[in-house]
Formats: structure tokens, sequence, C-alpha cells
């Protein structure tokens, strides 16, 4: 128990969840239409199209790199299934559809960036260019309207209380979860992104590790991008410019480091609903849309903030303990 | 002579070792004081300390008869006491004036900075270090290695010093340019500047040495003159105990010939032609100095860099297309590199993940993995190695450097490999772990393994190895069999410098 | 090792080959359009080019500084918006125009200390440091003006958009005067060797003294005021103060800086190279408009090529060592 009290307080989510209950506390102070089951239920369903999004990104990250390309990726994977429902492809066979796109636009980045050696980020910003350009091209200019009922369910519909796209959201963080502590490819996605030097004279396969991250990450860049269709019941090329950066926002006020090897899923889970949240309640206390990018951006950098320097007071910690290390304890090596 | 410089009972802390512990150290105007050690030992950590790049927690430093409290390396720069570091300190696109005057970049009246004077006055260094081949306007990208060297030490010298402190500085350089360096470090002596040399290669010390510190374990042995000892005698004042009982090589069966090259080449033509084989239950030592391609042989039998051309056999069978770590890994080969820190360890993981970072998927070949199982083996392990930790939690940045290098064995070994290469498997580590790794290889060698061991420290190769191969400028000069005449440290020492007894050139 | 000793003149043909790789592309592009369009190589065509790249050119100055230190900076884009703003809606409250521009010019400068301040002193990635700041700065663009466009007149934008000197346009002139300074201070002062040091070998610098808090900070503020110039000269070009008019130009100054051989790593690079990068940029929107192609192709060609441009970047520069 111990331990596990001590991994919380250790792991670098431990700000981004102290800063989130405070948050929740605050606000429901502030706002009574905020602590509602409905609002509750609102901000959960708000927030799953940003975490399925993000949670893909938080394995490319973790290896070191970048995907820039999430939002397009999504919007586009979103704009040709609609595409194809129109043309009256069943709904059953969407999801492979989009999948496979998304494994195709995941093995377009990876490729560049390990065997080309492009530099992550600029490999994924040409990646968002191109496919955001094709997303424009298969919408002609226009948007898309009224799609099945049968698709749209998967955006709007509820079971019980829950909304779909939030139990969607739980299942493809499950996955990813599972993937990422629970495999030995997960394993090698962090030895990777802590010392790629190393990884390699541990002979991890590179390409399939990153190969892997970026496909992971446009796989679930398409799970997201089909419901943000789904639930807006309408497809348009422009639907996940927001998205780009906003996801790697999520991923990393979760305490998953840009430099790669730390964090995970549960921290973005986190983070994501902390932006969320963040919107929600200022939309609540009626701050003008346009002030609202100044709060996030605060919020972003202060986490960052935060966490680096919290990680520095880590750092003298272990300076202090030095101390102990004068008279070496019996028996032990030093 | 007068004493410029004098340090008083110095001692510097370290993350889980105590570096230095109350050294005290003088150095008199015009002479060469040579600090030796074996690695670990506290030579860097005491330069560092002498110059300012370090503050040591006790001690005093006194210069020129003031005590100095040195705030930084820069401090002491301005005061007088220069240094030309093991790791460069040249901006690699920037030229070599501008490297040399890096904040202190002259300036013509219009406040821009004045290229013309800063590269007259750079070429008017470099031809005193005879080196007015180097072009002071080329980008420092583009020198050698050793001429970057030179630039450093340019650099230094720029600064008009009382004290230069060398850190290795011969570790890349050919004969001919430590000829050269070694002029002007006694050009250096005359003009009554003091030096202070940090090295551990025996050869030089009687070729520039006045007087010599031994440091071992942080702590100082002893001052002597450069002619009242043997070189044996340094060495065990070095080590610590009788080589003997450092080294203990058991005898043991050599099996079949378990790793073979032939004729292998790789595309820097850094390794030119080389043939070696090992056997089973054998130890192999390739001894040469830095940049004589003894790592670049490992990386290339390990599949980090191609193969231009040669061939490898394993166990007897030539090893035929992708030629990849992976694969070697696959073959029962495991690989203990130069450089901990950067290919070694992943230092923000835990000890359980480094642990495991190879053999993960040996046990968890259907890629799941069972944490409890996965936790129980580690701990295992970190009894076996004995690593000096509460938990395998940790991350392995916070275990001393001996921790760290157990780490990265009980990597590999927990992958059960047949035939293992170590580079440099003690760098940086104290006596005791070197001991227990020494304990490990032979214990290995017994079993059967096959290792082949690259270092610079001739007493561990000379101590460990059953045979040796001898490398200079990326080729095998020579093999020295145990028991054999010039299975010894001044042959093999002479070997590595590539030069024949008697040829040494004058200075 | 042995005597290397250079000829002070190289002779052409390795020069030649030694340029980055974007001008070759430039060329070829150039010949391509040529070809499809008949008034490419027109006068007032290549005039146009120019104009069109002056604004970005400057930006994409800015972010091969900040590329140089290893960073990126996200909030050029926003920065260069917010400055039309308050230009505008200085001059529109009745500040002197000069003024006006000069305060607006300040507050990015403000804006690129906090990023610097952000990137050294607070230890956080430039992506994130800078991508909050770009949030925060569109946001008071967005205050500013209550979420719309602000639109003013006054005869310094035409001045500015419609003088030619030597036949060349004065938006062109400055990005010029911009280039000659970056240059300058790029490779003629302290700020310029600390830049390269930052990239390349940070702990050189430590050791030779130098406050490396002090270099991000300056920095970050020059590119500030490049955006702030940049900002200057879209606004005599829209004649309005546009909150959002610079969104996503930061990216394409840094597709630019890369193409222009700036390298993410170790310091490599200059402003130089930057110039054709932005020219391969513009040359391909103008030759797409021009041969007339449907804008709604645009996006994707343009995205291809910039891909297959960066990706031959990085392939010549493997073979030949780089």
């Amino acid at each position: 128990m111990n331990y596990i009290a001590k991994q919380i307080r250790g792991s670098r989510s431990f700000f981004c969840l102290a800063g989130l209950m405070t948050l929740l506390i605050l606000s429901s102070i502030a706002s009574p239409d905020f602590r509602t089951l409905d609002n509750m239920i609102t901000i959960l369903r708000q927030a799953s199209t940003l975490l399925i999004l993000s949670t893909g990104l938080t394995a490319v990250i973790i290896t070191g790199g970048m995907d820039l390309s999430v939002g397009a990726t999504s919007a586009f994977i979103g704009c040709v299934c609609a595409q194809f429902l129109k043309i009256g492809v069943p709904v059953a066979a969407i999801l492979p559809i989009g999948l496979l796109i998304g494994a195709a636009v995941g093995a377009l980045n990876g490729f560049l960036v390990s065997v080309v050696g492009l530099p992550a980020f600029v490999a994924t910003y040409a990646t968002n260019w191109v496919v955001k350009g094709m997303s424009i091209i298969v919408m002609n200019g226009a948007v898309i309207f009224g799609l099945p009922e049968g698709f749209t369910w998967f955006g709007t519909g509820y079971i019980g209380y829950i909304p779909v796209i939030s139990v969607i959201a739980l299942i493809v963080v499950v996955i990813a979860y599972f993937l990422l502590q629970k495999t030995t490819w997960g394993r090698d996605i962090y030895a990777y992104g802590s010392n790629a030097e190393a990884a390699r004279y541990s002979a991890v396969n590179v390409y399939k590790t990153v190969f892997g991250a970026f496909m992971l990450c446009s796989m679930s860049a398409a799970v997201g991008g089909l419901l943000m269709t789904a639930r807006l019941n309408a497809a348009e090329a422009a639907m996940g410019d927001a998205y780009g950066l906003q996801t790697v926002a999520a991923v990393v006020v979760g305490g998953t480091s840009m430099l790669g090897g730390e964090g995970g899923v549960s921290g973005t889970v986190i983070g994501a609903i902390l932006l969320t949240v963040i919107v929600n309640i200022m939309n609540l206390l009626g701050i003008p849309s346009s002030a609202q990018p100044m709060v996030v951006g605060g919020v972003i950098i202060t986490m960052v903030l935060v966490d680096s320097a919290s990680r520095r007071r880590d750092e003298t910690v272990s300076k202090k303990s030095r101390n102990l290390l004068k008279t070496p304890q019996k028996g032990e090596v030093v | 002579m007068d004493t410029i410089l004098t340090a008083h009972g110095i001692s510097k802390l370290f993350p889980g070792v105590k570096a230095l512990d109350s050294v005290d150290f003088d150095l008199r105007a015009g002479e060469v004081h040579i600090l030796v050690g074996e690695n670990g030992a506290g030579k860097s950590t005491l330069s560092k300390c002498l110059l300012g790049a370090y503050i040591p927690e006790e001690g005093e430093i006194v210069f020129q008869g003031e005590t100095m409290h040195f705030q930084s390396a820069r401090d002491a720069l301005e005061k007088g006491i220069a240094a030309v570091y093991q790791e460069f300190t040249l901006v690699p696109y920037l030229n070599v004036a501008q490297n040399i005057f890096l904040n202190r970049e002259y300036k013509t009246k219009l406040g821009l900075t004045d290229h013309k004077r800063m590269e007259q006055e750079a070429r008017a260094l470099l031809k005193t270090l005879n080196c007015d081949y180097i072009n002071v306007t080329q980008m420092v990208k583009k020198l050698s290695v050793a001429q970057q060297q030179m630039v450093e030490i340019a650099k230094a010298l720029s600064f008009r010093p009382r004290v230069i402190i060398f850190d290795e500085p011969t570790a890349t350089l050919s004969e001919r340019e430590i000829c050269s360096l070694f002029e002007q470090i006694h050009k250096l002596k005359a003009a009554g500047i003091g030096i202070v040399y940090v090295s551990h290669r025996m050869q030089e010390f009687a070729r520039i040495g006045d007087r010599i510190t031994i440091l071992r374990d942080g702590k100082k042995i002893a001052t002597v003159g450069i002619y009242e000892k043997t070189s044996e005698q340094l060495v065990n004042m070095m080590v610590g105990r009788d080589i003997s009982q450092v080294y203990h090589r058991s005898e043991n069966q050599r099996g079949g010939i378990a790793l073979k090259t032939t004729a292998l080449c790789d595309k820097a033509g850094r390794v030119k032609n080389v043939n070696i084989h090992v056997r089973h239950g054998e130890i192999v030592g390739v001894a040469g100095l830095v940049g004589a391609g003894r790592t670049e042989l490992a990386k290339l039998i390990f599949g980090i860099d191609p193969i231009a051309s040669g061939t490898l056999e394993i166990d007897g069978k030539q090893l035929t297309g992708k030629h990849t770590p992976l694969r070697m890994v696959k073959y029962n080969v495991g690989m203990v590199c130069e450089d901990r820190k950067r290919q070694g360890l992943a230092l923000k993981d835990s000890i359980a993940w480094n642990i495991m970072a190879v053999s993960l998927r040996r046990y968890f070949p259907r890629q799941f993995i069972n944490h409890k199982k996965m936790y129980g083996i580690c701990g295992e392990y970190r009894k076996k190695f004995r690593i000096a930790s509460p938990d395998i939690y940790r991350p392995c940045r916070l275990l001393s450097g001996g921790n760290q290098q157990k780490v990265v064995l009980a990597k590999w070994l927990s992958n059960n490999p047949e035939i293992i290469i170590f580079d440099e498997p003690t760098r940086g580590i104290d006596v005791g772990a070197k001991m227990e790794i020494y304990a490990l290889m032979d214990q290995l060698a017994v079993e059967g393994k096959a290792i082949l061991m690259i270092s610079s420290e001739l007493p561990e190769v000379i101590g460990m190895s059953d045979r040796i191969y001898v490398m200079y400028n990326g080729s095998i000069v020579n093999e020295c069999v145990r028991g054999s005449g010039d299975f010894n440290a001044e042959a093999i020492g002479a070997m590595m410098l590539g030069i024949k007894e008697g040829s040494c050139c004058e200075c | 090792m042995n005597a290397n000793v250079q000829a002070v003149k190289t002779p052409l043909g390795p020069r030649l080959r030694a340029l980055p790789p974007v001008v070759w592309m430039l060329v070829v592009l150039a010949l391509v359009f040529s070809i499809t369009t008949p008034q490419y190589f027109a006068l007032a065509n290549l005039r146009n080019i120019l104009v069109q790249s002056s604004a970005l050119m400057i930006l994409a100055f800015a972010q091969t500084l900040i590329v140089l230190t290893q960073g990126t900076d996200l909030s050029l884009g926003a920065q260069a918006s917010l400055v039309t703003v308050l230009w505008v809606s200085l001059a529109k409250a009745g500040i002197n125009i000069y003024l006006a521009a000069t305060l607006s010019v300040c507050a990015t400068v403000i804006v690129g200390m906090c990023n610097g301040l952000l990137v050294s002193k607070g230890k956080i990635p430039p992506f994130i440091a800078t991508f909050g700041m770009q949030n925060v700065v569109s946001s008071i663009a967005l205050l500013t003006t209550a979420g719309s466009s602000i639109y003013f007149s006054h005869y310094i934008f035409q001045f500015v958009t419609e003088t030619r000197f030597l036949f060349v346009p004065l938006p062109v002139w400055i990005a010029a005067l911009m280039f000659a300074l970056t240059w300058l201070l790029l490779y003629r002062t302290k700020f310029g060797v600390n830049i390269f040091g930052l990239g390349g070998n940070p702990e050189a610098l430590v050791l030779a003294g130098v406050n490396t808090v002090k270099s991000y900070v300056k920095v970050y503020a020059y590119a500030g005021f490049l955006a702030g110039i940049c900002g200057l000269i879209t606004a005599c070009r829209v004649e309005s103060g546009q909150p959002v008019v610079g969104m996503g130009w930061e990216f394409e100054a840094v597709a630019a800086t890369l193409l222009g051989g700036t390298s993410l790593r170790e310091g490599r690079g200059g402003i130089s190279g930057t110039i054709a990068g932005v020219l391969l940029l513009t040359v391909l929107r103008n030759g797409l408009n021009v041969s007339g192609i449907s804008a709604m192709y645009q996006n994707a060609i343009i995205g291809v090529i910039v891909m297959l441009a960066i990706v031959i970047d990085a392939m010549v520069r493997r073979v030949r060592g780089d």
C-alpha cells in the first residue's frame, strides 16, 4: 500500500492530478451549474474525442518523438469515411476502413522518422500538410451533413447515463494502457524513448518500435476522427485543426515528458480531462471565447513549470541524501 | 622552484560515492606533475576541483599565495588556471578562431567582432604549437579529433595561464602529434608554467613528468619523484594490492572457436582487415589506444555498424544476411559497451527495466509481460550481482558508476549469452566493484563462455586475458599469448603506440 | 592529420555541389513553372513573388535563429498577428502612427523575452513553452479587437506597399534590411557566436563564462522583434489589424528554415539557406496560382512537394556525409 502511495506521489502525473482536483473543487464552488450530473456527463463526452486522440499520441511522445498530424489525420479519416457512408458503404465496414487509413498514415510517419531519419517534428508536420490537403480534395471544399443514424449513434448515443463515445474512449485507453505497460513492445517504446542508442545496443527492434508507435497514434486518431464525425453528424476538412496542438498539450500536461521515456496513458487521461474541465468552467462562468486560449496557455505553462521545478527539487533532495553516504552502511557495496 | 598551486584536504561527494577524500596536492612552477590512478580513482575530479569546474565540499586551494574560492571554471581561468578537458569544449559550427576566443571576442570600432584580428592571433597561437596546417577559418566540426585537441590546447594557451591542467590529452592523438604536444609541454615548462598532467599511460611518464601523485579510491596514496619508483611499483600503488590478487584467472578447458572474424573491415576505414578468434572458455583481450579502432571493432562484430567486407563466424557458422544487434542476440552474443551512460543504460528507467532490457523477450516470448514474475527475476539478479540499492524500482541515474555497471552486466547475463564482448568493462568504477567484475569474468570463462575484452587499462588486459591482440591504427599488429616473452606491459604498451622498441622520437 | 592546407579559392564545381539541395529544387521548380506558364518569368510576377515572400521571410529569419539554438518558436505567427492588431488599434486611439508601431514591436519583444525566460530559467521544452505563449498571445490579440478585424486607413500603408525603389517594392527592401541586420548579428557579433554555442555545445559556453539564460532571452527577444517587423509589413498589406492573420506562419517558417539547411541538432545552418527555403514555398504557391490549378488541390500539392523536398534534402545530406 505504502508502495502504491509512493508511486502516486512520485509519478509525474501527480501534479496534474492535484491540479485537476483543485480545479474541480474550485469550479464546484464557483458555479452551481458545474456540479450537476448533467454537466459531469457533458465534460466526459467533451473530453472523449481529445482523450482518444491524445492516447495514441502518448505512445509517440514516449518514444521521444512528436506527431503534429493527429488532428489532420483524424479529420481526413472522418471525411473519407463520411464520403464512404454517403455512397452507401455499411456502417460495420467503416471502422476497418478508418483503421486501415490510419495505419497507412502512421506507417508513412514511421517511415519518414525511422528510415529516412527526419526529426519527428518535421516529418509529421509535412504529413499534416499533405493529409490536410487531401481532406480538402476529398471534401471537394464542401461540408457533408446527415449521416446514417447507425453511425451517429456512436457519437451521440448513450448507454444508460454514459455516452457511447466515452465508453469507446475508455476502451481505447485500456487497449493503449495494456499495450504500453503489459507487452514487450510497450517496454521497447519506453526503452527507446529514454535512450534510443542504448535501446539499439540492447537489441530492441527500432523499426518495429517506432513504426508501431506512429501507427498506434494514427489509428487512435482514426477512431477519434470517426467519432468526431459521428458526434457532429457532419464532416468538414478543417474539423481536426484545433486538435493538432491541443492533443500535445493534453499529453504533456499529463506528465509525459517531451524528452521521451517517461509518462503514460493514465497521465494523459488526467491531462485531457483537465483541459476539458477548464474550457467547460470558463464557458459556464461566461468568459469570452477569445480570452479562453490565454487561460489554457497559462495553465499549460504553469503545469509544465511546476513539473520541471519539482524534478529539479528531486535532484536536490538526492544531493542532500549524499550526506548519508559519508558513512557507507555495513555490508553494502557502494 | 616555487610552489604556485596548493590544495589542502580536498573532499568532493557525488551521488553514491565519495570521489575525493581529503586530498593534498601541490604544484611547482615549471614542473609537470602527473596525476595517476585507475579509472574512477578521482584524477579528473581533483583536476576539476583545481580549476573551479567543481566546488569541493571541503578543503582549500591556494594559488600564488592567495586562497581561492572559485565559483566557476571562468573564475579560475581569469586568475590563470587553464585546462584542456577530456571532453571537448568546442562549438562544432564555429570556426577555429571563434572557438579560441569564445566569449572574449575582439571588437572593431563599430562594435562588431574583429575576425581578422582573431584569426591572426589564432594563427599565431597555432604556429607556436606547430599546427599551422590547421585552417583557422575552418569549422571545428570539419577538423579531425586530433586537430580539435590542438585547438583545445591553443584555446587554453590563449589565456596566458600560469597553470595548465591537461586531462588525458594524448588519448586521441597519434604518436607524431603526441611528440609535438610533448615538445610544447617542455616549452611551457621552460617558461615557468606549472602543468598538471592527468594520465594513466605509464610509457608517457618518464618522457615528460617530474613528479607523480598516485590516487586510489579518492585518496592520495603518495607523491613521488619520477625516477623513484618502477612502473611495477606504481601499478601496485594504483591498484592497491599485488596485481596477482586483483586479477585472478583460473585454469580451465578451452572449447571450440566461438567467434571468428576473417579480414573484417568497416566502411569508415577505422577497422582494417581484422582476423581474430575467441574460443569457448577463453578471455581474449584487445589492447590499443583510444581511436585505434577497438570500440569500432566491437561495434562491427555486434552489428551496430555495417560490415564493409570480411566475414564473421559464430560457432563455425558463417553469418549471412542482415547483421543487426537483434540478430546477434539471437546468436547468443552480448555486448557490455564502452559508454554505459549513453549506450548501456536508460538512466531514467528503473533498475528492473534496465536489467530486463534484453532478456524481456526471452522470458516473455509471447510478448505479454507478467510483472510479478519479472520483478521476481530482477530481484534475484539484484542479489546475485549485489547491486547496492534498497529496491529495484528506482531510476538507474541514482546509482554509483560501479552499480550502474553491474546493472549493465545483469542486463546481458540475464539473457545467458555464450559470447560476450566487454568494452572497457571497468571504466569509472571503484576497485571493489572492479574486483567483483573480474571475478565474474573469470567465472564466466570457467563456465565455457567466450569473452572478448577491450580495454585501455594495460594492467587489466594483462591480468585477465589468456591472449591479447594489440590494435594500432585500425589493424591488429600483434598477438601475444599468456606466458610468452612479450606478454608484459612494456612490450604491449610500445606496440599500442605503434612504435618498435628503441625507435621512440626524441622528446 | 596531414597537411590539408586549403586552397583559398575552391573550384566552382565543388562549391556548386556544396549548395543546399533546396537551391536546386528551387531552380527545377522555376523551370517547370516557366514551361507550364509562359508569363511566369515576367518581371511583374517575379516582383510579386518577392513581395509575397517578404513577410514570411522575416519571420523565417527569426525562426532560423531559434532553430539554431535547438528550439522552435510556435508563438511567432501569433506575435505577428498581435502587432497588426496593436498597431492599428493604437493608431486608431489617436497615438502617433510611428510611436504606435514602436510600441507594438516592443510588445512582441517582451513576449519573446518571456519565451526566453520560460525556456532557459523554467527549463520547459521550447515547443511547449512557445505553444503556451502562442495561446496567450493570440488571446490578447483577439481580446484587443473583440474577435474581429479592425480597419484603419493611413497613407503609410499605401506608402509601404506601393513605393518602389529601384523597381523593387519597399517590403522587399525591408526584408533585405532585416537579412543584413540578422546576418551581421549572427556572424559578426557575440550574440551570434552564442547562438551557435547554445545549439552546438552549451556546456562550452558555460565554461567560457557566458550567461546562457541571458543569451536565450536575447535570441527569443530578437525573434520577437523580427516577428514585430513582419507584423508591421503585414498590417500595411492588409490595411487592418487582424488577430488571426499569422496563424500557422510559424510552421511555414520552420519548414523554410529546415529546407534551407538549418538542422534541429548541433546548431548547424544559417540564414542564407532560409531565403531559398522561403522562396521555394512562395514560388510553389505562386506557380500553382499562375498556372491556374484549382485552389482545392494546391494545399495537397504543396504538402507533397514540401515533404519530398525535406526527404530529398535528408537523403542528399546523408550521401554527402554532412
